[in-house]
């Protein structure tokens, strides 16, 4: 067995059935291994997806992993197609997704000699990796192989690469060494142990709930990650407990519990910012406090306790100072922090603010006359009433995706991919492959813009290859519309390099893939595209034309308090200064 | 005018001898906010025994939670709790 098989191998025993990759001159060896373990193993069926981009790949195997749970893997060879994986790694990064990567490198004897082909992708990718190897003895690969899959999927998740030279991927592994020693788990079982050391603080912290009479529940990606879906629909059961949910975390309480204020911070819900400022006791759920979230993080819930749950020790008092810290597993505490609550007013309190001011946007575009223009967000909130229960959409970033943040009705954390921390234009189309493939039996919607769905519109080719049924929704507003909508409020209308009025027929580029389409423009249209959408059974594409001059309401500006939140009515002209 | 304390501290690992150690450990340093004033090392079989020297204005125990994090740290820890605060402007 040579070190390409044995990577194989490792797939193998850790039942990992598809890949997602493009091969070059110096992973060779392992694209030839693919073909022995296709013709010689029938009992394990190992798919290999060839994206038409390697960073197509790594989203795509980050879509993958957030739809299943299970780990996304992506493969490709040295310089050009190690550096075209970067950031699709630093958006797995960036969002805590489990990923293994791994890179042809030059041979040993040449790194460093600048060959053909070669970059020193280990140094590159320093910051973008939960842990990174450069291989060069054969011998340890079946070993590293077995810490790579266990680190990346441990504790807070993440992408974790490894690099190995061609004539590495050749060598014979030796019959010792072909076999994963015990200890290759024990070398890291300081960064893969589940840590408790909540229970010394538990009772301060049921204590702190039960005399609170403002107490809310804030959740974040770590729900789904930790897969405490279940365990947090217990908790807010028994509780009553209103909550507040972050982008990756929208879905974890489930649309039908009433106490669900929804999207907290720049774009999130009136009602859901105004109870952050209003509770006397926050519980942060596996959320990390991020500045989109918090706004001006000084101002954020400043009459507030906090009980912060969370598995990452440095995360706790990273960014917001908490009283109680209750480090480890979301699933083994919630449980643990459960009571029933008395806070009747508090609760009344919070239904009549969502009732104010929640997404509560009704989906009456068949109501529409004839010539009126179809708005961003009335559609997504139809795209939401028309679609089965077990839909995923995927979404690119832009005005586009927080209009599904706020009014598409997520039951499921893993229903919504989002690229939440990096922010990565081009994320949803091969993430929505990577979710196509891990779900095979659920409904992938691409919600795109017309900016972000240029990013990575190749992909149009695996989705043809594959004849996966994605349905892509392209919302075009002929203009890169997030930074239009910021350059008008916060730079003075001084409008810089946002026209996509020159995009390409998006009709006539899928017909190149042999994907239907069709164009709509009038708001009496939105519901039969829609049904059409859904009655193919394909892949299909819908191309939206929206108003260019729709914004994202409500806004906090950069910087700001999250209690200043600026809508239609409120806002005018504001300084540039301090936008970040 | 502002004035920023900047606090000097000691720190002492013990880490894994492999690639990019010293890279993954400067960097974080770096990223975090601290600058590096004065570092020794030694080699102790396959591992390192390190003792550095970071100045920053962040709270040292941010930074010593993101070390800790990297794989090829097996231990880290304060070592003093210097008088050295520097004043910049």
């Amino acid at each position: 067995m040579n070190g390409a098989e044995s990577i194989i191998e490792a797939f193998k025993r850790h039942k990992i059935e598809t890949v997602f990759g493009y091969p070059g001159g110096c992973i060779m060896p392992l694209y030839d291994a693919l073909v022995t373990a296709r013709d010689n193993d029938s009992h394990h069926a190992l798919q290999h997806v060839l994206c038409r981009h390697e960073q197509g790949c790594a989203l795509a195997a980050d879509g993958y992993a957030r739809s299943s749970g299970k780990i996304g893997v992506c493969l490709a060879t040295s310089g050009p197609g190690a550096t075209n994986l970067i950031t699709g790694v630093a958006n797995a990064f960036a969002d805590s997704t489990p990923m293994l990567v791994i890179t042809g490198q030059v041979p040993v004897g040449l790194i460093g000699t600048d060959a053909f082909q070669e970059t020193d992708i280990l140094g590159m990718t320093l910051g973008i990796v939960k842990h990174s190897y450069l291989i060069s003895d054969v011998d340890e690969l079946p070993d590293i192989m077995e810490q790579a899959i266990k680190l990346a999927q441990s504790g807070r998740p993440g992408p974790v690469w490894i690099d190995i030279p061609k004539d590495v991927l050749l060598a014979r592994v030796s019959p010792d060494a072909s076999t994963p020693a015990e200890h290759s788990a024990n070398a890291i079982s300081q960064h893969t142990n589940t840590i408790s050391a909540w229970r010394n603080h538990i009772d301060q912290a049921r204590q702190m709930l039960a005399s609170a009479t403002k107490p809310l529940i804030y959740t974040g990606g770590g729900v789904p990650l930790s897969n405490a879906e279940s365990t947090l629909r217990a908790f807010i059961e028994t509780t009553q407990i209103p909550c507040v949910e972050t982008l990756k975390g929208l879905g974890n309480s489930g649309r039908s519990y009433p106490h669900n204020l929804g999207m907290l911070g720049m774009h999130g819900s009136k009602a859901a910012n105004l109870a952050i400022q209003e509770c006397d006791l926050l519980i942060s759920a596996g959320a990390r406090f991020d500045d989109r979230a918090t706004g001006k993080v000084s101002t954020f819930a400043p009459n507030a306790k906090i009980i912060q749950i969370e598995c990452d020790p440095a995360e706790i008092s990273k960014l917001k100072a908490c009283d109680v810290a209750l480090q480890g597993d979301l699933a083994d505490i919630l449980p643990a922090l459960s009571m029933p609550l008395t806070i009747a007013e508090w609760q009344h309190a919070c239904s009549t603010s969502k009732q104010t001011h929640g997404f509560c946007r009704p989906a009456n575009n068949g109501e529409a006359s004839q010539s009126e223009a179809i708005n961003g967000p009335d559609f997504i909130a139809m795209l939401s009433r028309l679609t089965h229960a077990n839909s995923i959409i995927s979404c690119d970033v832009g005005q586009h995706q927080m209009w599904v943040a706020q009014n598409y009705q997520f039951d499921h954390p893993r229903h919504h991919l989002s690229s939440g921390g990096l922010g990565t234009m081009g994320f949803g189309l091969p993430a929505a492959i990577g979710a196509q493939f891990a779900m095979p039996d659920h409904t992938i919607i691409n919600v795109s813009g017309d900016g972000s769905f240029m990013m990575n519109a190749q992909e149009l080719a695996t989705i043809k290859r594959h004849r996966l049924p994605i349905k892509i929704i392209i919302l075009d507003n002929q203009c890169l519309g997030m930074v239009r909508q910021q350059q008008e409020l916060f730079y003075k209308e001084r409008y810089s390099e946002i026209d996509l009025s020159d995009n390409p027929d998006f009709l006539k580029m899928a017909e190149a893939f042999e994907i239907p389409s069709h164009s709509i423009n009038q708001a009496s249209q939105v519901q039969r595209a829609i049904e059409m959408l859904f009655a193919y059974d394909g892949p299909m594409l819908l191309h939206v034309n929206i108003n260019p001059h729709d914004n994202v309401w409500p806004i906090v500006k950069p910087g700001s308090a999250n209690s200043d939140m600026l809508d239609e009515t409120n806002h005018s002209n504001q300084s540039e200064e301090s936008a970040a | 005018m502002n004035q920023i304390t900047q606090h000097l501290e000691t720190l002492q690992c013990n880490v894994e001898n492999t690639p990019a150690i010293l890279e993954r450990l400067l960097r974080t340093i770096r990223v975090r906010g601290f600058a590096l004033e004065n570092m020794e090392m030694k080699t102790n079989h396959q591992q390192l025994d390190i003792t550095f020297n970071v100045c920053g204005e962040r709270s040292i125990t941010m930074l010593i939670n993101q070390l800790n994090k990297l794989v090829d740290v097996n231990d880290i820890y304060l070592c003093e709790k210097s008088d050295n605060e520097r004043l910049s402007a």
